[in-house]
């Protein structure tokens, strides 16, 4: 009987909380919305951000011509960086390393995380195209003694060395090693070292503007029943459950 | 006589191991009597039965396996024969040859082939099944013989046993021989079993595992159960000497056939070890040169007499060390380390105090007094008396003293004289 009498107390407690959140009509929310002013020209820059720390660089020459909006960095190393972006993307890690150097020989001489994992890329696109005594001689002279410097990269180097051991790869452990998204990974580490020397945000701001959005209304929920943005691609505004 | 494994023994096997045993060789007679009071005592027998046991059910698996083997050569032998459109010359040679076969199984000693029947039945009485079944049959009866008139022969024996375990495991194989020759105790210890280890050891010793990788093989389901990394050990090793020869591409090879299988379970170690071919053997880099050093070597010997020792159910531990322990911890109090403990104390001697170091002290709920002239216990039934210099002993030993001395007591360790009468009597609290 207790036990029942608990659960309609509950009930009722999530009732009561129900009510006290505030409901807002789509109607006062859209004009709340719409005393909100932003500028044009920030909106602009934001798009410009986009494009540049994405690396479209002929959008971003195309959206300079139509709006007037000056990037905040010569568009002509984009084109440098994405081309770095792009040999690693296709396993010419030797050529990305040039094309880096050509660019800012200071990159890698201050990252040295960055330069064992592209060397440990090349490593591993040897053991790809299966030139074995090849692969054994690069990790004897490049990567044996940055291992002995540090620890984590004895452990990266000791799984990458591995692959050598397995014929078939789909039995491997370490068998990942070997996919696209670990290109993927090193080009996008990369691309992000070069963006950091050009002092440039490594991430564009307009993803990071859409994760506040919705981190506000994670926080606002609890507080209130209003009209939520629930799909961003469409950015419609959906009625509050009553 | 259900046998309790030892602490660090492992009865693994369901059935009593004397049961099963006795199964195998001739009906047991009945139990000694005696043997209630010896229950404590053959607790620590349980290697004593078990590893001639193993050794005999190996010797039946390994023989019904050639057995089985050999049969189905000669059925399929047949099966083509009939199948084939023989002339009856040429059917008559196929079947000779099918028959000698079997009778080189017979005088194997596997088989018995009666032809004219065309009876195949399967004999199991090889001569080293009919031996070990012996001799599990002779250690029974040596158990069974412990009773209290023949104690210090039996334990005499046993210490004759222990020690020549103990030589066995450190390899002092030819005193081991020898000692059990002249005390006449062939059967009562392992020395055809440790032979066997011995081969392997001494191989590894010579830097090969060609012997101890074939003993892996054979006794493969049973390493496997227990979940032993033997046979990976052995591998590691020899893909390391491979790079330490600078056989690169050899080693990579061997990687792929061997040590490639172990990589869902084992790969922690794996890696570590294939890393060596970026190193090499001059590596000053820790991780890699402890893998190049000649220990590894060492290492394995240990690892082999482990799962040796596993796979018979013998304690990890030579018996000798296990009793020695048992019986210092139990002689062990912190009196044994003071300067005054008596000579009689084993723990007054420096190679037992060293011995005795890592093990607990004995537990004493009461503190026994023993008195220092009969070193008989003191009690109420022969209390203690004190000197007047505070030296105590046993109301016994001073009465037989002042016996001798018209009623003066002398102190056997200050020379003090004084009266019978100026002894004051202790009383246990």
């Amino acid at each position: 009987m207790s036990l029942f009498l608990l659960e309609i107390r509950q009930l009722a407690e999530i009732e009561a909380m129900a009510a006290s959140k505030k409901l807002i009509t789509r109607e006062e929310w859209e004009k709340k919305l719409s005393d909100v002013k932003i500028r044009k020209e920030d909106m602009n820059k934001l798009v410009m951000n986009f494009l540049v720390t994405e690396g479209y660089v002929e959008a971003a020459e195309k959206f300079r011509m139509e709006s007037g909006t000056e990037p905040d960095i010569d568009l002509a190393t984009i084109t440098d960086r994405m081309a770095v972006k792009k040999a690693v993307q296709s396993g010419n890690v030797e050529d990305a390393i040039e094309k880096v150097n050509d660019l800012n020989p200071e990159i890698l001489d201050t990252n040295p995380q960055l330069f064992f994992h592209l060397q440990q890329q090349r490593l591993i696109e040897l053991i790809r195209n299966g030139k074995v005594e090849e692969a054994l001689e690069f990790a004897q002279e490049e990567l044996a003694p940055r291992g002995e410097e540090n620890q984590s990269f004895l452990e990266e180097l000791e799984r990458t060395v591995a692959l050598l051991a397995f014929e078939d790869v789909s039995n491997c452990p370490v068998g990942e090693l070997l996919d696209i998204s670990q290109r993927l990974k090193t080009a996008s580490e990369v691309n992000a070292a070069i963006l950091t020397s050009q002092s440039h945000e490594k991430d564009p701001k307009l993803p990071s503007l859409l994760k506040m959005l919705l981190c506000a209304q994670n926080q606002l929920d609890e507080k209130a029943a209003y009209p939520r943005v629930n799909d961003l691609s469409t950015a419609t505004l959906e009625d509050p459950a009553v | 006589m259900e046998m309790d494994s030892l602490p660090n023994g492992n009865n693994t096997a369901g059935t009593p191991i004397s049961a099963t045993a006795t199964a195998t060789a001739n009906p047991a007679p009945p139990q000694s009597s005696n043997l209630p009071q010896l229950t404590e005592s053959l607790k620590l027998e349980h290697q004593f039965l078990r590893v001639p046991f193993e050794h005999y059910k190996k010797t039946l698996r390994a023989n019904h396996r050639a057995v089985e083997k050999e049969m189905s050569a000669v059925i399929s032998g047949v099966t083509e024969a009939a199948a084939a459109d023989l002339s009856p010359d040429d059917a008559v040679n196929h079947l000779n040859s099918l028959v000698c076969r079997l009778q080189g199984l017979k005088r194997k000693g596997f088989y018995s082939f009666d032809f004219l029947f065309a009876v195949l039945s399967l004999e199991e009485g090889s001569r080293a099944e009919h031996l070990q079944a012996q001799k599990c049959r002779v250690r029974l009866d040596h158990l069974e013989s412990a009773d209290a008139e023949n104690m210090s022969e039996w334990n005499n024996t046993r210490m004759k046993r222990i020690l020549v375990d103990y030589m066995l495991r450190m390899s002092y194989y030819d005193t081991a021989v020898k000692l059990a020759k002249s005390s006449n105790l062939q059967d009562l210890v392992d020395i055809d079993v440790f032979q066997e280890a011995k081969k392997v050891i001494d191989a590894l010793q010579n830097k090969d595992v060609a012997p101890a990788l074939a003993w892996c093989a054979d006794n493969k389901s049973r390493l496997k159960k227990s979940k032993s990394k033997m046979e990976f050990q052995l591998r590691l090793q020899e893909f390391i000497e491979l790079v330490r020869a600078e056989n690169n591409l050899r080693a990579i090879t061997y990687a792929r056939k061997y040590l490639a299988p172990w990589g869902a379970t084992h790969m922690k170690e794996l890696q570590r070890v294939i890393a060596t071919l970026a190193f090499k053997r001059d590596t000053e880099c820790s991780t890699y040169k402890v893998l190049f050093e000649a220990k590894q070597w060492d290492y394995l010997v240990d690892q082999f007499k482990q799962e040796f020792c596993k796979l018979y159910g013998m304690t990890l531990e030579p018996l000798l060390n296990i009793y020695l322990q048992a019986g210092l911890s139990a002689l062990k109090t912190p009196y044994c380390y003071e300067d005054d403990c008596t000579k009689e104390d084993p723990l007054s001697q420096e190679a037992f105090r060293t011995l005795a170091m890592p093990l607990p002290y004995s537990k004493q709920h009461h503190s026994k007094l023993v008195c220092y002239i009969t070193k008989e216990l003191m009690d109420t039934e022969n209390p203690p008396q004190v000197l007047p210099n505070g030296y105590v002993y046993s109301t016994k030993a001073l009465e037989e003293m002042a016996k001798k001395n018209n009623g003066r007591i002398i102190c056997p360790r200050t020379g003090l004289v004084c009266s019978y009468t100026e002894l004051v009597k202790a009383y246990i609290s």
